[in-house]
């Protein structure tokens, strides 16, 4: 810490940037490389098909539901590189955007919640909750 | 088939390391900035500008700060400044929910809109959404919170 504070802010800068970009790349590329192989094999038309009734609600494809739940269980990055890997209008990234943006990486957040001393379940299913309707009113208005 | 899959693959790589390029160009000044910002202390002189928020959202004067680091720098730094001001026994566990119904809805609001803005999202519907919730939603946990709070002592609380 002593080491970063002396440092200048545009090194430091620069060095987040370069870990965003890593910690990006490191999820993104083998992701769009893995939906990419399962589009070809037809697992993902299948998966999509099944999704197809609930996503359609918002105004999402199938294969929109697997953003969803990696945005958010694992992170917006993940979300990204399926947003990156699958046909949408720009109507339907605005969706899952707003609706990744509000509710994502439910762990790895709840538990820098829980450190500030609240409960971390309430404010999980708070954002799941508000994300979903987020996701319909955006799908109507927009 | 074998040939079709490597294909795939490709396919797949490419469009991920064409989205990384675009991204690039976004998150590396960003950071900069950001980082600047925190050099310079801005977040605090902002801070200052936001005092009437405190009111607005029935939160204490001291909510204002961890409030406006976490929309602007993220979560994690945010609470970092919760945990600091709770140590210091500056915030009460009321101030603290608020603050985590807020930055749970709406944090890193650069960061985040913006990489999803290059993915082809929508700028404003992002910023609106994501501030007038997590407003809405701050407001009725302090609703809710004072009728919780009156509920034993006076059976006249209105809707």
């Amino acid at each position: 810490m002593s080491v970063e504070a002396i440092q200048n802010p545009w090194v430091r800068g620069l060095k987040n940037g370069i870990n965003t970009v890593w910690e990006l790349a490191k999820v993104v590329i083998p992701l769009t490389i893995l939906i990419s192989v399962l589009k070809e094999t037809g697992l993902l038309g299948t998966l999509a098909g099944k999704m197809e009734p609930l996503m359609s609600l918002l105004g999402l494809p199938g294969e929109a539901a697997l953003a969803l739940v990696v945005g958010y269980f694992v992170n917006i990055y993940s979300a990204i590189a399926v947003i990156l890997a699958i046909e949408l209008t720009a109507k339907q990234v605005t969706i899952i955007a707003v609706m990744i943006t509000i509710c994502h990486g439910l762990f790895l957040e709840g538990a820098i919640t829980q450190k500030t001393g609240v409960k971390a379940f309430p404010l999980a299913l708070m954002r799941v909750v508000v994300s979903i309707l987020a996701g319909l009113v955006v799908n109507w208005l927009y | 088939m074998g040939i079709d899959l490597f294909e795939a693959a490709w396919d797949g790589f490419v469009s991920g390391v064409h989205g990384l390029k675009n991204i690039v160009i976004i998150v590396m000044p960003l950071m900069v900035a950001i980082e600047l910002a925190k050099d310079k202390g801005i977040m605090e002189r902002i801070t200052a500008k936001f005092d009437a928020l405190a009111g607005f959202l029935k939160i204490s004067q001291k909510a204002v700060l961890p409030l406006v680091v976490g929309v602007g720098i993220g979560f994690s730094y945010g609470s970092g400044v919760i945990i600091q001001s709770a140590r210091e026994g500056e915030l009460t566990l009321k101030d603290r929910y608020a603050i985590n119904i807020f930055l749970s809805i709406c944090h890193s609001i650069f960061e985040d809109t913006l990489l999803l803005v290059v993915m082809g999202a929508s700028l404003s519907w992002l910023l609106a959404s994501r501030l007038i919730l997590a407003v809405a939603a701050t407001l009725l946990y302090g609703r809710l919170f004072v009728r919780l709070e009156k509920e034993p002592h006076s059976s006249t609380t209105t809707l």
